[in-house]
């Protein structure tokens, strides 16, 4: 094992960084509408559940 | 102690075995768990005729202790094997904890119950590990626990999940469900050891006219806001999904981006119990159910009704594995229209809510991280050019540029499952560091820091992911979300989508500012493994 090996990746990964200002570096930035419209409807399924289900006895 | 011992190899044996279980009383749920042992292979068991069971001397200094009629408190605890060990009696002690050890490090030790001297509820607390697959399918156990047992001087282990049955006194389905659910995170994550009873006073605070319904309050079943109170008094955090009411003709009905069967999966995927509230499903009936979800048995499916958008590897579900106080250990409950698998007289269709007990610190659900993950998907189609062009610059090799191509191609063609499941960020790091994935992926991800808990989302190509056989399943993209965040910006701690990854870093000089994040191109991308629950 390497004795240094935070360097060692480092250097590894150096070669195939790609620039802060290059459009691929900004992946994931901001969600698209898409996305933003089905995290809403994920939250609306959820919240707007029947509230009747907690009084529902099991036995 | 006294014991005995007797090999299973006659229907008689098994009928004996029976008899001394149900004192000549119908148990649906002992005939499931002899047939669940039969499939198992059991070839002998050996009974400790004299055990004080920590459990029923809960629930018997409760109740029945205080009852004028007498009740016993001593137990017998009946441990089966898959190995004909009839020459036992014949040996010194020592050779019997060689024995009956040698049979636990070789899976020949199935497991235990507790036989309560209750006549209507014989089945206290049993683990069973179980080998019960049905041909052309895969059964998946993926909640479970090591259990240590002492027997005659040896110790064994049993992996499984805990069964209790309900003995409506003290225990209804409810209480059962949770106290399955909380000796597991016992057992697994060393939470609190709990009995019925204190389950059962738990669920009781406050009291309320339903539990007041019946004598001992509590015994004719608890509801489902009492049953939240119990788990969150066992220091779980439980999310509940319910089905919409329509309220133009007053139905209730689970919303497209809520698939019952798909919000079990990627909870018990994530190695954590699902208690299920089955609604009635048989003529007249008017009583709820609840059963605990910790496993599923998956089949190939005609990939044509796969290739769909959102489609997920959850879709390969042919039963659920549940543990029905009523109906036995590790039963299968149908998924598909028309299974052949199924063994409950309920199905999927009659589950009206779902209980996940989280651990604390999880803010995100599964389906916000996988939605999260499927908008990256798509950022990436729309960004696939460039991509293209910077690695061939690189000089990528042409083994992992058709690898990427032929991802694209099936992303483009709705050919990619997701799955999604929790871990914790450590774990997350071992498994992926242990893959045979790109050395860049683990490059960047050797010195990542990362949450307690993190939400990994797994994409592959359709025909790569559909199949029984988990060590065959190649992926070509992961996403890791932060299962403490809320869903917004910045929550994604490592992407990876083909032939790119990025990871997210605290920015040590401003820590409380955004993260920064750092781009990597993976020249030397290609498939790699899926997580196998137990690795």
């Amino acid at each position: 094992m390497s004795q240094d090996p935070g360097k060692f990746t480092d250097r590894a990964l150096d070669a195939c960084q790609v620039p802060a200002d290059h459009r691929i570096a900004r992946l994931g930035r901001e969600a698209s509408a898409n996305t933003q419209q089905r995290l809403k409807e994920i939250d609306k399924s959820i919240k707007s559940a029947d509230s009747q289900l907690g009084s529902i006895v099991l036995d | 102690m006294t014991w005995s011992s007797q090999s299973l190899s006659d229907q008689g044996h098994w009928d004996a075995l029976r008899n001394l279980i149900s004192r000549g009383q119908k148990l649906p749920a002992l005939d499931s768990l002899l047939q669940k042992l039969k499939a198992s292979n059991a070839k002998f068991y050996i009974v400790e005729d004299f055990y004080l069971d920590r459990d029923y001397s809960a629930e018997y200094i409760s109740f029945y202790a205080k009852l004028f009629k007498i009740t016993e408190k001593i137990c017998k605890r009946i441990h089966f094997f898959s190995k004909d060990l009839a020459d036992l009696k014949n040996k010194g002690p020592v050779d019997i904890i060689a024995t009956l050890e040698e049979c636990s490090r070789l899976g020949e030790y199935l497991g235990f119950t507790v036989v309560r001297p209750v006549t209507h509820a014989p089945l206290g607390r049993t683990v069973i590990r179980t080998h019960d697959n049905p041909p052309a399918a895969t059964t998946q156990q993926l909640v479970s626990s090591a259990f240590d047992v002492h027997l005659l001087g040896a110790t064994l282990e049993v992996v499984g999940f805990p069964f209790i049955q309900q003995d409506q006194r003290i225990t209804a389905c409810a209480q059962a469900a949770i106290w399955a659910t909380a000796r597991h995170f016992h057992a697994r994550h060393r939470g609190q050891w709990v009995s019925a009873p204190e389950i059962n006073s738990a669920a009781q605070n406050p009291l309320d006219e339903v539990l007041s319904q019946s004598l001992p309050s509590g015994s004719g079943g608890i509801t489902v806001r009492n049953m939240v109170r119990a788990l969150n008094y066992i220091g779980l955090r439980p999310i509940v999904y319910a089905r919409k009411i329509n309220l133009t003709n007053n139905t209730l009905y689970w919303p497209p981006t809520l698939t019952p069967a798909h919000i079990v999966d990627r909870y018990i995927d994530s190695g954590l119990p699902v208690i299920l509230i089955l609604t009635p499903w048989a003529k007249d009936q008017e009583s709820n159910h609840a059963v605990v979800a910790s496993g599923r048995v998956i089949t190939v499916r005609d990939p044509a009704t796969l290739h769909h958008p959102y489609a997920t590897r959850s879709e390969l579900i042919d039963c659920l594995i549940v543990n029905d106080d009523q109906r036995g250990v590790d039963v299968r409950l149908p998924v598909t229209k028309g299974s052949t698998y199924g063994e409950t007289p309920y199905n999927v269709e009659h589950i009206g809510g779902i209980v996940i007990p989280l651990p604390d610190k999880v803010y995100m659900k599964a389906e916000q991280a996988e939605a999260i993950s499927w908008g990256l998907l798509e950022e990436w189609r729309q960004l696939y050019s460039i991509i293209e062009a910077e690695l061939k610059s690189r000089n990528i090799s042409k083994s992992a540029l058709d690898h990427i191509a032929m991802f694209k191609n099936a992303a483009d063609n709705n050919e990619v499952l997701a799955r999604t499941y929790l871990t914790f960020g450590w774990r997350y790091k071992q498994r992926i560091l242990k893959n045979h994935c790109s050395e860049t992926i683990k490059n960047a991800i050797y010195d990542q820091e990362f949450p307690r808990l993190v939400w990994v989302t797994e994409f592959g190509r359709t025909n790569d992911l559909n199949l029984l056989d988990d060590k065959k399943a190649v992926i070509a993209s992961h996403i890791v979300t932060d299962a403490t965040a809320l869903p917004g910006p910045f929550v994604s701690q490592t992407i990876h989508l083909p032939g790119v990854l990025q990871r997210a870093i605290h920015d040590r000089a401003r820590p409380s500012n955004d993260y920064q994040t750092e781009t990597f191109w993976v020249v030397d991308d290609r498939p790699y493994g899926i997580k196998i629950r137990g690795t």
